[in-house]
């Protein structure tokens, strides 16, 4: 505990900045009928190797339940969060593709479709709930969605049974073919939300300008050469076609908003070799992109699918995904635990964080909502139902905290995406293999 | 003519049983047919048909005309399974072994069966855009300027063992954002704009720093404690005047202030006596004029003082600190200092207005083929030339201009993609020979993982690299070339996995790992494969080479006693392996460590690496729900590692694939999980002895090694087959065997010297021709 006390002062950001109020953001929710003047967000939180569920999954349902061991990490928030079980992705499971359930446990995780099994051509999944939210109402804040990491994608060999390590790496997709990738390195995650500071904003300015123009030449030129090419060659100048709009786009909002003010954050040059410090910065970073509004959606993955890195600030010297085919020993499922009270610690210190902001009556997390979770629920079979997952943030009024919501077995996990989305304003019917909406949000 | 692969070894090694006949009567063909449709139809047809087709595996088309080109994937993959036993499953009607070994062959020679003169499909390579290495060495070679930019892409992902695989190479905003910010910062380095707005930081790495005397590095600071100089080489690209700065603070002792010296090229041209503190020091800033090239850059601490007995504990000890040393500039610039390209700039620079988009053209003609790597039409520069004359017309200066039009060349898709077959290729049918371009950079990619250089393309233009002696000289050329370092760290560090060994974090509880013997191993592996690669000799080294590359580190790590180190201290050496248990890259730190979990050994993990690199054979997946060897050792608790591993083959369903993959392991279990040479793990005696299924058996690593390097021309297929999916950047079908057929034959008449491999591929179809695709 005392890292993230000590971190917390460090970056006592917290309360000095004044959000540029644009019109855009009072928002009303339709889903919902609550108007509020604070925007809402979401973000999604993602681990690696499922948890030992003995010690996530509370006892009894309702707002009386205790929070079981991994979960105690949570108590301070624990009138701010939803502990929902009975979630299930089935997309993650075989459907006849054998081995293989990392690879699907992160691809499928966000996105409720089914991988493509394949190790180079034609990968294709489906289009993940924060990537279907920015599609839609990323456009109102300068970059329409933030895709976080702490680890490169792994860079040789097969990363799981015969799918490609796009699969492995990402949880945010685009499209059903291109994967978000991920940031790793808090500095540049950071300048990339607000600036590196040395430059005036007049040479911003004329830089901007000159963006425009290159990205509108580039785009003339992928235009003129996609006719002379077939069809899977136009899918790859597609998507260069695609990121130059988007890029276009943002200069273009970057040139009409407000300056947003550079928040001070202290940051190493490259990418962090502490796993502690990187984590929390990385959480930094997402509340302060929160807070700025300079993006409402975010994604963090703190492993890769499979990870099989090992924790050696809890004592464990082994690798988390060698450890994760535990077989039901104890010794094993308990150094399992540790990692997973590890991590839940870390996501502690984000909602505080997010706690600690003010906005308008309330607080960033008031406004938020939060998925923590996994694709994989236990390991050791590779299943794809139960899974983990906690819904922290009232989303502006909009969700009921303070409860265990337990589904059953097998709802699926879009459904709550789906309802997510609603919040989001996204006017979406369906995603993935969402099959309704999750009305146990609200009491 | 009817070409039938044979895969050398496999079938012998793994189900003595059957012996392919390769010369079959037409009679005994159709009885193994309707064997082998019997046999599916009584073991497999009930799970894999058409309606339930588990795991994704139906066999009910088996004897219909064409299925096996058209599910020739699927096929493959029950081969395996029946290869290895691991179907039908156990609770299931079993197979005689005969009948399971004649449908096994059967299956292997429909596979097998390959007619190349009716197929002739070079396959199509979906157009890829750079990864991080090719940017980084395109750059590096276009612009001859020295940083990675890269290095801060997200990482690319990992299709069929590599990262240059077109299909799976993708491009999310992100990306391009990375691109622009990278294009910027290049064309800064290479287009001088006056004013002080240009001057820039020059870069000053680790490895340009070296200490003498009695300093010591700590992140940023450097601190001496007694006298001593910290030397910084730097590279000038413009000359011109620079400014140096650096933060200094001393801790006083003794009569006088402590005292710095800076030196340029060995000349004292700044001497200062330091007053501030350590913790709050002082910004000195030194001008010097600095020509193009290498410059010496020398801090001395010139006056220490030590009194460890003074009374007074703050007076007995003088130090000095050093920390954020940077070279700005330059902050002028005379014109005949100019580099060449900046020189045209300038000659260029348009007296009227009306004359801006010209002159760029003049300007960007020197630069803007070698980029797009090929011959450009004056209209495809014309935009590029206007938004030279878009900057002007912002009252910015020709050069200014210049800068933007090459950060739109640089994220240009005719940059960022290797382009093939923008000309209009139409139909599946159409199959045509690359043209020179495109050639060159199929060439400069495979080898250099870099663009093509102006040799490269001259020839291109002259439309005469596509001549196979042209193409033959050019790739000895390329090979002999330092840029060949390209295909170690492109292709070698991945078909070896050795990108994996920077993710193993070996228990510093169990075995002492550090960073720099990390690095060394793999250091060890790239230089050996350079070797086997320049020096053309058999691929078989790989195997049982009886020689490797050391430096100190690796010396004392594996133990050779006799280890004499260059005159030039951490540098590598040569060491011959004669009368030492290791051979081959099977007994590299950098393979055994890759292939451990981070406690122990992982013989299942090491065997499982042969049989896919070596034997060139990919394991059926495990199933889930797999047991750790933990609980074995609960229920064993007195006895050996293998003892324990060895119970998983109780299990009869585990048996079929570990019977084939732990031996292998367990031969080199005199290696442990770093790599160090041992005869006992604990108090057990190592048990380095196998059975392989083939009947051999072997007594330690040497012998087995022996034993693999008979089956070498597996070896050199699999070799071959992964080379040949690195150069092309997609996976291979079927119709890539014939490819590999040829390469192999040429390869035994060669020898099996590695360069044939390399010119097999480049003289390959799939690798000069290109197949059409509709639109």
């Amino acid at each position: 505990m005392t890292n993230i006390k000590r971190r917390t002062m460090l970056h006592g950001f917290g309360l000095c900045m004044g959000l540029p109020l644009l019109d855009i953001m009072h928002s009303t929710s339709r889903a919902t009928g609550v108007t509020s003047n604070n925007p809402t967000r979401m973000a999604f939180v993602f681990f690696a190797n499922g948890a030992i569920m003995d010690s996530w999954k509370p006892k009894t349902e309702g707002a009386e339940y205790e929070l079981p061991r991994t979960l105690q990490q949570l108590k301070e928030h624990k009138s701010e969060i939803n502990v929902v079980t009975g979630l299930a992705q089935n997309w993650g499971r075989a459907h006849g593709d054998g081995p293989g359930d990392h690879a699907r446990c992160a691809s499928t995780y966000l996105t409720g479709a089914h991988p493509y099994k394949t190790s180079g051509a034609d990968i294709k999944v489906g289009v993940s709930v924060d990537q279907a939210a920015a599609n839609r109402v990323g456009a109102r804040t300068r970059i329409p969605s933030l895709e976080l990491g702490l680890r490169q994608g792994r860079n040789a060999g097969n990363c799981d049974s015969g799918y490609s390590c796009a699969y492995s790496n990402n949880i945010s997709w685009k499209t059903d073919r291109t994967p978000m990738a991920k940031e790793i390195n808090p500095r540049l995650a950071f300048e990339r939300l607000f600036g590196d500071g040395k430059e005036d904003s007049e040479s911003q300015k004329k830089r901007d300008f000159y963006k425009a123009s290159i990205l509108d030449l580039v785009k003339q030129d992928a235009l003129q050469l996609k006719k002379q090419l077939g069809v899977t060659d136009q899918r790859k100048m597609d998507e260069y076609f695609q990121s130059v709009r988007e890029l276009e786009l943002r200069v273009l909002r970057a040139q009409n908003s407000a300056n947003i003010e550079r928040p001070d954050l202290k940051l190493p040059d490259g990418v962090p070799s502490d796993f502690a410090e990187h984590m929390y910065l990385m959480y930094d970073i997402m509340a302060l992109a929160f807070q700025t509004d300079v993006t409402r959606i975010s994604t963090l993955m703190l492993g890769n699918a499979g990870s099989n890195r090992s924790y050696k600030m809890v004592g464990v010297n082994e690798g988390h995904h060698q450890l994760s085919h535990h077989r039901n020993d104890d010794a094993l499922m308990e150094k399992i635990r540790k990692i997973d009270e590890y991590l839940s610690k870390g996501f502690s210190y984000f909602l505080k964080k997010l706690k600690s902001v003010s906005e308008g009556e309330g607080n960033l997390l008031d406004h938020s909502m939060i998925v923590y979770g996994s694709g994989i629920s236990d390991a050791n079979r590779h299943s794809h139902h139960d899974l983990p997952i906690v819904v922290a943030g009232k989303a502006n009024g909009t969700i009921d905290t303070g409860r265990h919501i337990d589904l059953g077995e097998e709802v699926p996990l879009n459904n709550l995406f789906l309802s997510m989305l609603d919040r989001m304003d996204a006017g979406i019917t369906s995603i993935g293999d969402s099959s309704g909406r999750l009305k146990q949000l609200r009491v | 003519m009817l070409v039938r692969v044979l895969k050398f070894a496999l079938s012998c090694w793994f189900l003595m049983a059957s012996s392919i006949v390769i010369a079959q009567s037409k009679e005994d063909d159709k009885n193994a047919r309707a064997n082998a449709v019997l046999f599916f139809q009584n073991y497999c047809l009930d799970c894999h048909n058409q309606d339930e087709a588990m795991s994704g595996i139906r066999v009910d088309h088996v004897s219909e005309a064409g299925s096996f080109l058209e599910h020739r994937k699927s096929w493959k993959r029950v081969n395996e399974v029946l290869r290895f036993g691991a179907m039908p499953p156990e609770d299931a009607k079993q197979p005689s072994a005969r009948e399971l070994g004649q449908t096994q062959s059967w299956l292997a020679n429909q596979i097998d069966s390959i007619d190349c003169d009716l197929i002739g499909d070079p396959g199509r390579v979906t157009i890829r855009r750079l990864n991080r290495l090719e940017y980084n060495n395109t750059i590096r070679d276009l612009f001859d300027v020295d940083f990675n930019p890269a290095d801060d892409f997200p990482s690319d992902d990992v299709g069929e063992g590599f990262d240059n695989i077109g299909d799976v190479l993708s491009l999310p905003p992100l990306l391009l954002e990375k691109y622009l910010t990278a294009a910027e910062q290049v064309s800064k380095q290479i287009v001088y704009v006056p004013g002080a707005a240009s001057s820039k930081k020059v870069a000053i790495g680790k490895k340009d720093i070296s200490l003498s005397g009695g300093g010591l590095i700590s992140g940023s600071l450097i601190s001496f404690h007694s006298n001593g100089t910290v030397s910084i080489v730097v590279n000038i690209e413009t000359t011109g005047a620079y400014e140096f700065s650096v933060d200094v603070g001393a801790q006083q002792a003794g009569s006088e202030l402590a005292k710095m010296e800076l030196a340029l090229d060995g000349k004292a041209i700044f001497k200062q006596a330091v007053s501030a503190p350590q913790n709050a020091p002082r910004k000195y800033t030194v001008k010097m004029d600095l020509a193009t090239g290498r410059h010496k850059i020398e801090l001395s601490f010139v006056n220490d003082f030590y009194d460890p007995k003074n009374p007074d504990p703050s007076q007995r000890d003088r130090n000095i600190y050093f920390s954020n040393g940077t070279l700005v500039g330059p902050t002028s610039v005379s014109v005949d200092k100019l580099s060449v390209f900046n020189k045209l700039i300038h000659d260029s620079i348009p007296t009227e207005s009306s004359n801006v988009a010209r002159k760029a053209t003049d300007v960007l003609n020197m630069i803007i083929h070698r980029v797009f790597r090929r011959e450009l039409s004056p209209k495809d520069i014309e935009p590029y030339s206007n938004l030279v004359q878009l900057v002007v017309n912002q009252e910015e200066s020709f050069q200014r201009g210049i800068q933007v039009a090459v950060n739109a060349i640089l994220v240009s898709p005719r940059f960022i993609f290797r382009l093939e077959g923008a000309d209009g290729a139409s139909s599946v049918r159409d199959i045509r020979q690359l043209d020179d371009y495109e050639l060159a950079s199929r060439l400069s990619y495979f080898i250099w993982c870099s663009t093509p250089d102006d040799e490269l393309l001259n020839l291109a233009r002259e439309g005469k690299l596509s001549n196979e002696k042209v193409l033959q000289t050019q790739l000895a050329r390329m090979l002999s070339d330092p840029r060949v370092d390209g295909l170690t760290v492109g292709f070698a560090s991945q078909w070896l996995n050795l990108r994996n060994l920077a993710e193993v974090v070996p228990d510093p509880n169990v075995y002492e790992f550090t960073n720099e013997l990390r690095d060394s191993m793999q250091r060890e592996t790239e230089l050996f494969f350079e070797h086997v690669l320049q020096a053309d000799l058999s691929v078989f080294d790989f195997i049982n080479g009886k020689y490797t590359f050391v430096n100190q580190t690796l010396a004392t790590h594996y133990g050779f006693p006799d280890f004499q180190p260059s005159s030039e201290g951490e540098q590598f050496v040569r060491v011959s392996l004669e009368g030492i248990p290791r051979s081959g890259i099977l007994t590299h730190g950098s393979i055994l460590t890759l292939t451990s979990n981070p406690n122990r050994t992982a013989p299942v993990k090491r065997g499982k690496w042969i049989m896919e690199n070596i034997l060139g054979v990919r394991p059926p997946d495990p199933p889930a729900d797999v047991p750790v060897i933990g609980l074995a050792k609960q229920s064993l608790p007195n006895s050996s590692f293998r003892e324990q591993l060895e119970l998983h083959r109780d299990n009869a369903v585990c048996a079929s694939c570990h019977d084939q993959m732990d031996p292998l392991g367990f031969g080199f279990e005199n290696f442990d999980a770093v790599g160090k040479y041992r005869t006992m793990d604990g108090q057990f005696p190592i048990d380095s002895t196998g059975t392989l299924p083939s009947g051999e058996t072997f007594d330690g690593p040497m012998e087995l090694v022996d034993i693999l390097t008979i089956r070498g021309e597996a070896f050199a297929r699999t070799l071959t087959e992964r080379m040949l999916v690195f150069a092309l950047g997609r996976g291979l079908d079927y119709y890539d065997e014939c490819a590999v057929d040829k390469i192999m034959k040429q390869l035994k008449k060669d020898d099996y010297c590695f360069q044939s491999i390399v010119r097999g591929i480049v003289l390959s179809d799939p690798f000069l021709k290109r197949r059409g695709e509709e639109k």
